[in-house]
């Protein structure tokens, strides 16, 4: 018990602290666009109706290094500062999937057939889901903030340090505290089914090529943590373990796409409907890409690269992707955390609020007793 | 490649070393580049070998560690290249070469596990790691090997 204990809070830990620098440089950002978007043309180019917009918002996003973690405040910024669903959700789901370090890591270590498959289903998968995100979910997803048109505004009265100060305060002490929240209680379910799931599941149904395993591993790859970075030479020591191409893909497309904390947090600000229909899509057409992958590739795949390519790629990788400074992780951490706390904080006191309101204006007998003569 | 590193190896290029290269005292000398690639193999797997325990720790410093993921990198490429230049029954097979390019991959993910000053790794990284590491040792060329 105690060991499962030393687990759980380690791999809570592991979570947050690979999460939280992300977050944190994601609220910033998410403070800013929301001052700054709405007023601004960019907001017309990343709301251009049809293949442009999302075509924009996948490419934005395969540029960013950042965790499916960190992109929640990013997105729920975007969304409420009147972004269209469905450029948002393709932006959420190509962010953590694929960037730079990932691509280069990808085609070093997983040999060149996987490592195409990879970013081809990267690029292709977030611009399906928000093509569908935008036909299927924009009628119920939840209200965002700014219905007022760009020409509404005129031109700007306010200095450029208030309006960076408003930004800063709304992504810090409206956004934070929401986001951190709904991150800490999905973090803490993520850490929960990551324990509980036999350690040797992903070697057991990586390895196999029937429709179960390619489906566990979807559907578990959505519920827990995963970075693209660092599991991508986790996938490749499997691969050469003898794990399913198709397998290997589908963990990395879900697991890297979404996890718990992102999809609770998405779906308590964007809406029910929009994330449901968001990972039902992400498992399928993964579900699919792996079987294609392990029609095309099986039987006799070995994952062969070029030893010194593999080095080359590593040391690129340690370039691009150098990980933070170790008290700057800390330092997000505790951020992340009291964000957290405050968030709770928020909401006991909000219904608290209530109960009081309820008491004091919606019990018809007391009613009865003011209004008595 | 890291400042760090570099400095290191300009260091070395100016003349014998008095330290070891290495960074966290593994108390290992640096892998002499003259030895044949089987030799320099084994202790690569042996340095391997003293990474991974270092990693599941949790009280190694991360800069350390870097820097010494870094010089296993480095030493692996010299390695690999020097590997063509032997003729073929002194040369090491693929295979081992890229088992040996993954576990750098390993070793490079948990060199980014930082927690304040120390390397913490997650479980599912550390199982990898080790798991990678019984696969060097049951490879030909290492002392407990199947050679």
């Amino acid at each position: 018990m105690e060991a499962l204990l030393m687990t759980y809070a380690l791999t809570l830990w592991a979570i947050t602290v690979e999460s939280a620098p992300w977050v944190v440089v994601s609220l910033v950002v998410g403070g800013l666009v929301h001052e700054f978007l709405p007023r601004s043309g960019v907001q017309r180019l990343v709301n251009r109706h049809g293949m442009a917009g999302m075509g924009g918002a996948v490419a934005l996003g395969a540029l960013l290094p950042i965790c499916s973690c960190g992109v929640v405040p990013l997105a729920i910024s975007l969304y409420r500062s009147g972004v269209r669903i469905g450029p948002v959700m393709a932006f959420t789901a190509a962010t953590p999937i694929i960037n730079p370090a990932a691509v280069v890591l990808a085609l070093g270590l997983l040999g060149p057939e996987l490592a195409a498959a990879y970013i081809l289903l990267g690029l292709t998968l977030p611009f399906l889901l928000g093509l569908a995100a935008e036909r299927w979910g924009q009628a119920s997803a939840l209200k965002q903030d700014v219905p007022i048109p760009t020409e509404a505004f005129g031109p700007a009265t306010e200095g450029l340090g208030q309006r960076l100060i408003r930004g800063l305060r709304w992504g810090g002490l409206e956004l934070g505290p929401m986001v951190g929240f709904y991150l800490a209680i999905g973090i803490l379910l993520a850490a929960a089914v990551m324990v509980a799931v036999p350690e040797a599941w992903l070697e057991r149904y990586l390895g196999g090529d029937a429709l179960v395993s390619l489906l566990v591993v979807g559907v578990f790859g959505a519920a827990i943590y995963v970075c693209a970075v660092a599991h991508i030479p986790l996938v490749a020591t499997l691969l050469a373990a003898g794990a399913a191409p198709g397998a290997a893909v589908v963990f990395l497309l879900t697991g890297t796409a979404t996890n718990l904390p992102e999809l609770f947090a998405l779906y308590k600000t964007i809406g029910r409907r929009v994330v449901v229909l968001y990972v039902g899509m992400l498992v399928a057409l993964s579900f699919l890409a792996g079987l294609a992958i392990n029609a095309w590739l099986l039987p006799g795949f070995e994952p062969v690269f070029d030893p010194l390519g593999g080095l080359d790629a590593l040391e690129r990788t340690a370039q691009i992707h150098p990980g933070g400074s170790g008290w700057l992780t800390f330092i997000s951490a505790v951020a992340m955390l009291l964000l957290a706390l405050v968030g709770l904080w928020q909401r006991l006191r909000l219904r608290f609020a209530r109960r009081d309101t309820k008491v004091d204006t919606g019990c018809p007998c007391c009613q009865q007793d003011k209004t008595a003569p | 490649m890291g400042p760090i590193f570099g400095g290191l190896l300009a260091l070395g290029a100016l003349g014998p070393v008095p330290e070891p290269a290495l960074a966290i005292g593994l108390g290992d000398a640096p892998i002499d580049a003259t030895l044949p690639p089987k030799e320099r193999a084994k202790a690569l797997v042996v340095l391997a070998a003293n990474l991974v325990e270092q990693a599941g720790s949790g009280q190694t410093q991360a800069t350390a560690f870097r820097i010494d993921v870094a010089y296993y990198r480095e030493t692996l490429r010299d390695l690999v290249k020097d590997n063509d230049q032997v003729p073929d029954g002194e040369r090491l097979s693929k295979p081992l070469l890229l088992d040996m390019v993954r576990m750098t991959a390993l070793l490079q993910s948990a060199a980014q596990c930082q927690t304040g000053r120390y390397i913490v790794c997650p479980p599912d990284l550390m199982t990898q790691l080790r798991r990678q590491q019984d696969v060097l040792e049951r490879s030909p060329i290492s002392p407990g090997g199947a050679e």
